[in-house]
């Protein structure tokens, strides 16, 4: 066995987003022996950006709010081809996972009288999202960490993993490298959990942080998991157009829940001219109606703004593309408007988004309560991932579990805002629990020396080739060339032959990245942390790729340009993607389980 | 935008000597000072060593010390600093290696702080604890912007430089944040924690960590409050004995 410092745990996370720590605090309150790993620090990670809320049918605001239309908003926002368990089991645990964050300590924004506020979110019936201001992600991470560190979970930060170890068909666990010293560390761990987020840093213009390199996904695909409904990708509509630097930086829907509206460049409020029919029910048909509804009037439907997130995305690119857009290329959202509506506009706008008021003061120069903002589509979530099991959460690899953005199924074609919160405490706390009891009932697995000597080679091989001579390239072009293309090729708007050329692309670009060399040494070294991420964005590159070739019809979030309608039969097809005996990605369909009746039932009385 | 000239320092490990590299870049208008390290990464310096994540101050991975002073890199436009830029390490920590140092001594002394709410025992744990927006307990409440713990406080702060077992601002001030809270029952054994020789009673309120602050917190008015709160805490404590809830 090579020398490196093995580290023993029952159960092994990795990732401390939300769905790490309350998958972490979960199996430690089982007893068992948890390890967490995380390649930032910890308080780091991506949650801590989630800026909306968290959706919970606590009917705190109003009363007629339930599970069952949550349920219903869910699966009509994921266009029915959800895993049915999950948007089930979601909406019932939500609000008790919400109240357990404040007895932990967390403190949500309050109604007058003193309970959890619940704010107006796009696709959600009622005002649905607990929140604290527009740092939700950030309180609900801070109140994580500090109970978790207090239950004694140990932590690992910046420490990145490179490979699942396995026992047969076991996985036991892990494979990482220290990035303070270069170190490789061994984890034997009974079941692991990877809760590693998302891929938006394969795409040029993302929300997402830095670290979201779709390691979780890549780590699974290669141990042998499945991969589900990868190609759906979200674009949430509203990013930063403006400066370059901040491109991409998220502008929460909350801007448009409390009454901004989205117009062109001749002023117009397009999303009024679109309203697509099975959401004309409950969207208002006039501008008037759509500003009470904001204010909270209980009677009135929402503003066409605040449609699902895919449609919004869709709609904006339709503009520019068009030839009305802004300067920079997006489009205008403006919350300065309601001065006209109400006084002290700009403190009530201060106050109600304050974190949106910074970043735009700070980093574009632009002040929102008097300006309008100029956002265009960003890329932001990925509903595929790992395929899991509903209730366990865990992937078909025995002792692998998988919750958060990097597992699939509970979104759908589409993620409604403020799920994504609930959904890594809903399932983050199952798949803690169930590793916890995999791991109680299993004996420790052989971890295998010859893997971990292939996989520390294989890890070291950039510093092999020297770069200062020219013969070799770094990582960060390659990086750069992939996120270009991807965001090209493979964004909002899809077609065949720009996807095929782009599977071409990627094939070009695993040989360079197989070739990246990096200079200096092992102890925290950017260029080597960035060649080894490569292999993950590679990875969860062509999985989207193919998925998004294979799917020939257009659905939430995937969008085909040569197919613009939905297909029936799609509409009731999974594809599945697994590394084939031969190291391809394999990719196959699989009829979608079907609804039964007591949710159908659910459906149909919440139309 | 003219060429910039941006030194950062290079250092293999907290033993090593300093010592400076210097490059000129050529950057975009609106370019943050994150941009220009962006820049050396991906030019000159292929192996500089910094921690970033989100790119718009909301994880607090970036505080650097920028020109002399603690700046989250990322939420600082270099037009507004000039056309030199000296970028150093966070002070009060030892380097790791060139612009990143160990967190740990800061993370440590905040967790001597009791950090973790504890909630009262006669909160009924399956629901929230109702806080009406008139209640004199909202009112009590600190309601500062939230803490991204990125140390720019705790490097700024003189007395951490000079006693090192002095918890800093941070941990203060999120201390206060919890015994302020009427949902937390540990009060007095949290003001007691914190406000002894290596808590709020070290601090000689010179305001350094209120000027660096991204986020606009005033750690030292949490402190100013803490210690008023220590004063009072016998007298509180003997009311609460003479008439009981």
């Amino acid at each position: 066995m090579p020398d490196y410092p093995t580290h023993e745990h029952d159960v092994l996370i990795i990732g401390s987003g939300g769905a790490g720590l309350r998958a972490a605090i979960e199996a430690s309150a089982a007893a068992v022996k948890v390890g967490l790993v995380c390649k930032c620090l910890l308080g780091k990670a991506h949650t801590v950006m989630a800026e909306g809320g968290i959706a919970a049918a606590l009917a705190n605001v109003d009363e007629r709010d339930g599970w069952q239309v949550h349920f219903a908003d869910t699966m009509r926002g994921g266009q029915y081809v959800n895993n049915w368990r999950m948007a089930e089991l979601h909406a019932k645990e939500a609000p008790a996972r919400v109240r357990e964050l404040e007895a932990w300590g967390a403190l949500f924004d309050r109604t007058p009288d003193g309970r959890i506020l619940q704010r107006n979110f796009g696709g959600h019936k009622y005002p649905r999202l607990a929140h604290v201001g527009d740092r939700t992600g950030l309180e609900m991470i801070r109140t994580l960490q500090d109970h978790g560190v207090h239950l004694g979970i140990d932590v690992h930060m910046e420490v990145a993993i490179v490979e699942l170890l396995k026992d047969g068909d076991r996985v036991v666990g892990a494979l990482g490298y220290d990035r303070e010293r270069g170190q490789f560390k061994i984890f034997h761990a009974k079941a692991v959990v990877l809760a590693t987020g998302g891929i938006g840093k394969s795409y040029k213009i993302t929300s997402n942080s830095w670290d979201c390199t779709g390691d979780g996904h890549a780590l699974a695909y290669h141990a042998g998991a499945e991969l589900l409904d990868m190609e759906y990708v979200q674009f949430h509509p509203t990013g930063m157009v403006w400066p370059p630097s901040v491109c991409g930086m998220l502008v929460t829907e909350g801007v448009r829940g409390e009454g901004g509206i989205l117009t062109n460049k001749d002023g117009k409020r397009f999303m009024f001219d679109s309203i697509p029919d099975n959401y004309k029910a409950q969207t208002a048909d006039n501008e008037e109606e759509g500003w009470r509804y904001t204010q909270g009037d209980r009677n009135a439907r929402r503003p066409a703004e605040l449609l699902t997130r895919d449609h919004v995305a869709r709609c904006i690119v339709r503009e520019i593309k068009e030839g009305r857009g802004t300067p920079h290329g997006g489009v205008w959202l403006d919350i300065s408007w309601i001065k006209k509506r109400i006084p002290n506009a700009a403190e009530h706008i201060k106050r109600k988004l304050p974190s949106m008021y910074h970043q735009f003061k700070q980093l574009g120069d632009v002040d929102i309560t008097r300006e309008p903002m100029e956002v265009g589509p960003t890329t932001h979530y990925i509903m595929g991932g790992v395929r899991v099991n509903a209730d366990t959460q865990m992937s078909c690899v025995p002792g692998l579990f998988a919750a958060g953005e990097c597992a699939a199924g509970i979104n759908g074609a589409n993620r409604l805002g403020g799920n994504s919160l609930s959904d890594l405490l809903v399932f983050g706390k199952r798949a803690g629990e169930h590793a916890a009891k995999f791991a109680k009932e299993s004996k420790a697995g052989q971890i295998s020396a010859a893997q971990i000597e292939e996989g520390a080679r294989s890890a070291l091989e950039p510093f092999d080739r020297n770069v200062s001579a020219g013969q070799f390239e770094g990582p960060y072009q390659v990086q750069y060339d992939l996120q270009e293309m991807m965001q090209r090729e493979v964004g909002i708007v899809r077609r065949q032959d720009e996807m095929e050329r782009a599977l071409e692309g990627l094939a070009k670009l695993w040989e360079r990245a197989r070739r990246v060399g990096v200079t200096g040494h092992r102890q925290f070294n950017p260029g080597w942390h960035t060649a080894l991420d490569l292999r993950s964005l590679l990875t969860v590159s062509e999985a989207v790729t193919r998925a998004a070739i294979e799917r020939k019809e257009s659905r939430g979030a995937h969008f085909r340009e040569d197919f613009p309608d939905k297909d029936a039969t799609f509409g009731k097809t999974s594809l599945i993607l697994r590394k084939g005996p031969d190291g391809a990605m394999q990719l196959r369909r699989e009829p979608l389980p079907a609804l039964p009746d007591h949710l159908k039932k659910v459906i149909e009385e919440m139309k | 935008m003219p060429k910039i000239t941006v030194s950062v320092q290079r250092r293999a490990s907290d033993q090593d000597a300093r010592s400076f590299e210097t490059h000129e870049v050529e950057l975009s208008d609106k370019a943050s000072v994150l941009d220009a390290l962006f820049a050396l990464q991906r030019g000159p310096c292929p192996d500089l060593a910094f921690r970033f994540s989100c790119r718009v101050g909301m994880c607090g991975s970036c505080a650097m010390v920028v020109n002399g002073r603690e700046q989250l890199t990322c939420s600082v436009l270099v037009k507004d600093i000039g056309n030199t830029l000296r970028i150093e390490p966070l002070r009060n920590l030892p380097v790791k290696r060139d612009l990143a140092v160990d967190m740990k001594p800061f993370f440590a002394a905040y967790q001597r702080t009791l950090p973790n709410f504890t909630p009262r025992d006669d909160l009924d744990p399956s629901d929230f604890y109702r806080l009406p927006l008139d209640s004199k307990e909202w009112k009590a409440m600190s309601h500062q912007p939230q803490c991204i713990d990125c140390g720019a406080c705790y490097s700024a702060c003189t007395l951490v430089t000079l006693h090192p077992r002095y918890v800093g601002p941070m941990a203060l001030h999120r201390a206060l944040n919890l015994i302020v809270d009427p949902r937390d029952k540990s009060r007095s054994e949290r003001l007691n924690l914190v406000t002894g020789e290596a808590g709020a009673f070290r601090c000689h309120t010179l305001g350094n960590c209120r000027d660096v602050c991204p986020r606009g917190i005033s750690p030292t008015h949490s402190i100013e409050r803490l210690k008023r709160l220590a004063v009072w805490e016998p007298f509180r404590k003997m009311f609460a004995r003479i008439f009981p809830a």
